[in-house]
């Protein structure tokens, strides 16, 4: 994600080009989508949260510093968008969030990812990853799936580097003991 | 656990390759045609409407301005209309598709978030092919998409009385009634499940869920108990696990055996006349055979009888020998207390155990390395 790419866009959508500003969603629709899942695990929800996402990054576009990068700043907004939902849907979330079902969820991602990741890495990672606390799990999201520094993800959450490091440490420990064991047959 | 992921260089290798979940393909379009036209800032806009007037003028524009900015608040939901939804584009079914082609354009179509459309598929799919399971399946999941859950249990109803033979629409009919606040429902259809099937690890993973739900901690804690006595392995054994913990039942632990994490029951470890203790054991040593361990350790402490907790770690010494016996050798060290052990739970509580199995080793090519939990 380009972020000289990223600063020219803005300033010529600022300057009245707005229909570049379908390049940016273009650009950032995906991880905002999934961001967007991770916390509410309905498609139709993430799919307007992410529209909500969009709308809000449209509407303070302005207040972008261009000295910083795009991306954890769309991430920032994104977040707080997540957390609002969270706290109004946290009970309906926490109650079925262990229902087992009997069809596997709908894969995704390109030919090339299911090469290198299959379909039950992938499960037994999400689920893994579904074992931390949002904001950790969202900081090894962050740090691993979109190679963002420690200052940039302590930008993210307001944070320090240190506490960032920590608890993307921990969070992998703790993923570590729970992709571990053996089937007991 | 899965092999891919046995050290921290390959975890953060998956996580970096992790695959996206695909946002349905009219995302884009619906975003920007529900942008509003792009204004300045208002203090911007203010800065520039009033920049080329006197002073005076300025300031009086600026309080008329918030006056009317507030009236205009408070009579905003007046003039603004409701919602307005973007219909979608219509369903791209031809009528001259087999059963097949219907089911997976149902499955792209709910993969891109067009439920509604998928489901006009699945049901074309399933009026070609009937007796097809997977149609009736995915038909009932697009309601669910949907949010029309009576429907997604007639589904799963009618899936029954076709296949009586098999278990997952009765599986999805449980969870469709506990989904819906009927546990006490759902946990009857997992019980016959299990009755037919009892090593079924949906239903045995779910009914626990429904005892949960109905707050019948005894039979939850046996439930928990009987998952984890099939599926030691994965996230869900070990909220498995976390939930039996949380209910004070410590009979199963997670112990580090190297660089693996393994769920054990050690109430069975700590009753020699158990009958599942051999089936423990083997299971223990199959965990660190070939794992280049130096040294297995085991400590047992029985609060106030030194002899039985000295008993229970000769005998656990011994039954790990003879099931290692002729292999690479990992020498087992022993001990025992007469004290309470102390153990810090998965919610990072300390419990004091009357009874308790401590194991832990060392890995051979790092000596001075302990690993433990």
């Amino acid at each position: 994600m380009g972020n000289n790419n990223d600063r020219a866009l803005v300033r010529r959508v600022l300057k009245g080009e707005v229909q570049l500003f379908a390049k940016i969603v273009e650009r950032y629709e995906r991880p905002v989508y999934n961001l967007m899942y991770r916390y509410c695990r309905s498609e139709q929800d993430a799919a307007d949260l992410s529209q909500d996402v969009f709308l809000r990054i449209y509407d303070r576009l302005a207040s972008f510093n261009g000295d910083k990068k795009f991306f954890p700043w769309v991430y920032a907004l994104a977040i707080n968008i997540a957390n609002d939902w969270y706290r109004s849907n946290s009970l309906k979330r926490q109650k079925m969030a262990e229902l087992q079902w009997q069809i596997p969820d709908v894969g995704a991602g390109s030919e090339q990812e299911r090469i290198l990741i299959d379909q039950e890495v992938a499960g037994d990672l999400y689920r893994a990853l579904d074992e931390l606390s949002d904001v950790s799990r969202e900081m090894v999201v962050l740090r691993y799936r979109y190679e963002l520094n420690f200052s940039e993800i302590a930008d993210i959450f307001q944070a320090s580097e240190g506490a960032v490091k920590m608890k993307i440490s921990r969070g992998l420990a703790k993923m570590k003991t729970i992709l571990g064991g053996d089937i007991h047959e | 656990m899965n092999k891919q992921l046995k050290n921290q260089s390959q975890l953060e290798y998956v996580l970096r390759h992790l695959p996206d979940k695909s946002p349905a393909a009219d995302l884009q379009k619906n975003i920007i045609s529900s942008l509003p036209e792009y204004k300045d800032p208002w203090i911007k806009r203010m800065r520039q409407f009033f920049g080329p007037w006197p002073t005076i003028y300025r300031a009086a524009g600026a309080i008329a301005c918030l006056v009317l900015a507030f009236y205009g608040g408070m009579q905003v939901d007046r003039f603004v209309p409701g919602n307005i939804t973007v219909s979608g584009e219509s369903a791209a079914v031809q009528n001259n598709m087999n059963d097949k082609a219907y089911y997976y354009l149902g499955r792209s179509l709910l993969a891109a978030g067009r439920a509604e459309d998928a489901l006009n598929a699945f049901r074309s799919a399933e009026l070609l092919s009937p007796n097809v399971l997977q149609y009736g399946l995915w038909k009932g999941a697009a309601y669910r998409t949907v949010g029309a859950t009576d429907k997604e249990r007639q589904t799963y109803q009618q899936l029954i009385i076709r296949r009586p033979e098999s278990l997952s629409p009765r599986i999805n009919l449980a969870n469709n009634l506990l989904q819906a606040g009927q546990p006490r429902e759902a946990e009857q259809i997992y019980k016959l499940i299990l009755d037919r099937e009892p090593a079924e690890k949906t239903a045995l993973y779910n009914r626990a869920l429904s005892l949960r739900m109905q707050a019948k901690t005894l039979a939850e804690t046996e439930a928990w108990k009987k998952y984890l006595d099939y599926y030691r392995a994965g996230p869900s054994a070990y909220r498995a696990l976390q939930h039996l913990h949380e209910l004070g039942d410590y009979s199963f632990r997670i112990y580090q055996l190297g660089r693996r994490a393994v769920i054990i029951n050690q109430k069975r470890l700590l009753s020699p006349q158990d009958a599942g203790i051999n089936r423990e054991i083997n299971y223990l040593v199959q965990q660190f055979k070939n794992r280049s361990l130096s040294e297995l350790s085991i400590v047992v402490f029985i609060e106030d009888d030194v002899q039985q907790a000295k008993n229970i770690a000769d005998s656990l010494r011994m039954a790990i020998g003879d099931q290692t016996a002729g292999r690479e050798q990992t020498s087992i060290h022993i001990s025992w207390f007469d004290e309470p052990e102390p153990l810090e739970t998965l919610g990072k509580r300390r419990v004091y155990l009357s009874k308790g199995v401590l194991i832990f080793s060392t890995l051979k090519n790092n000596s001075k390395k302990e690993e433990r939990i």
